[in-house]
């Protein structure tokens, strides 16, 4: 049975108050956009940590059908997280006691990261993510 | 008591079972003495500049050594260089006079998403579904494995690895191996050829997943071991198997 942890960093650009994070991991050899789930495999998140200096609202969101987007058209996205971070500066860790799942049904899922912000300004959410094909 | 460590490899003095399923055929190893390696190898065998195939359709030119481009297959078999080796590209080839050599290896692919299959000889598609009508592969549903894998490599048998990245990430490949190199004998009693084939003594059993090129596989042991394998008989058929391993093991030239 395969199973790989990473650690993946999403990251507000610091200059605009809404976006679509890249996604960053010592595994990325480039950042990505988004993160398809292959084939038979699931997308667990067990734990949220964020930080920065701004008000910031990070969503995770989830397509069942990634492919639109390869196209240079948008893929529809739902909101399956929600995380506010109000603190004009520190950090916020949330542990999940069973964590956000994404099943890789039929290998087109995918999940993203997006921010909102009041004021621009840099923030992160670091995310401790399994992706297997263990039950 | 079993007969592999920690690793999943043969311990000394124990049993290795090779067997050819297409071709109804088994080998049986007594393992004298090994070597153990565990090798971190930099990066899957894919370099900077090659073109992968895409599961979108197309291609994609690799950006550096190792790297795996976002939903990329690799459509050729590859086998693993290394400097010095008998075949410097292929770390794992050994030729037939090396009769008494087997490497034995479990490759932990990372990321471990990464699909991977064999193909023995490189290039030649193993896998089908409903006899030849649907191949399996990296590029397909079915007929690929994600992370980890276990070859036996027995000597002039060439063996491919194809791999495969199906998510929207551009990967840092690498694989750990763990590597055993057996000091092996050929086991040519046929009590014990029998009994270990058919599960009733104590042997590692490893499955060639060979199930279209079973002729190259024979043809290769028979140039390296003098003979085709023993046939694998039911349990139920003892005594005409024993005749039959004896008849064998008459003719080998040793």
């Amino acid at each position: 049975m395969a199973r790989q942890l990473l650690t993946i960093i999403a990251s507000t650009d610091g200059q605009n108050t809404s976006g679509q994070c890249k996604l960053y991991s010592s595994l990325f050899a480039v950042p990505a956009d988004f993160i398809v789930v292959p084939l038979g495999m699931k997308l667990r998140i067990w734990q949220k940590r964020m930080t920065g200096a701004v008000d910031t609202e990070f969503k995770i969101e989830y397509t069942n059908d990634i492919t639109p987007q390869f196209s240079g058209q948008e893929a529809t996205w739902t909101t399956i997280s929600v995380d506010k971070y109000l603190s004009s500066q520190g950090e916020v860790n949330i542990g999940l006691s069973k964590p956000i799942e994404v099943f890789g049904r039929t290998g087109r899922e995918a999940i993203r990261v997006t921010w909102s912000q009041s004021t621009a300004g840099f923030a992160t959410l670091e995310l401790e993510v399994e992706i297997t094909d263990e039950d | 008591m079993s007969v592999i460590d920690e690793f999943g490899l043969v311990k000394p003095n124990k049993l290795l079972v090779v067997i050819v399923p297409v071709s109804e055929v088994a080998l049986v190893f007594r393992v004298k003495y090994r070597k153990v390696f565990r090798l971190e190898y930099p990066g899957l065998p894919i370099k900077k500049g090659e073109t992968l195939a895409l599961y979108g359709g197309g291609e994609i030119i690799v950006p550096a050594d190792g790297v795996m481009p976002a939903m990329s297959f690799t459509f050729r078999s590859r086998t693993f260089p290394y400097p010095g080796a008998f075949d410097e590209t292929d770390m794992f080839y050994i030729p037939k006079e090396w009769s008494d050599t087997i490497f034995h290896v479990h490759h932990h692919i990372k990321p471990a998403w990464i699909r991977v299959e064999i193909q023995i000889p490189p290039d030649n598609l193993q896998i089908a579904f409903q006899r030849d009508k649907i191949s399996g592969g990296v590029d397909m549903p079915f007929g690929f494995k994600r992370g980890h894998i276990e070859v036996v490599h027995l000597p002039d048998v060439k063996i491919g690895f194809r791999f495969g990245n199906d998510t929207s990430v551009t990967v840092l490949t690498g694989d750990l191996m763990i590597i055993g190199e057996y000091n092996v004998e050929l086991v040519l009693d046929p009590e014990v050829v029998f009994d270990a084939i058919v599960g009733k003594a104590p042997a590692y059993v490893y499955t060639y997943p060979t199930y279209k090129t079973g002729e190259y596989v024979l043809s290769k042991i028979k140039e390296v071991y003098g003979f085709e394998g023993f046939p694998i008989y039911p349990e139920y058929k003892k005594s005409e198997a024993i005749n039959k391993y004896k008849e064998i093991i008459s003719k080998i030239k040793r």
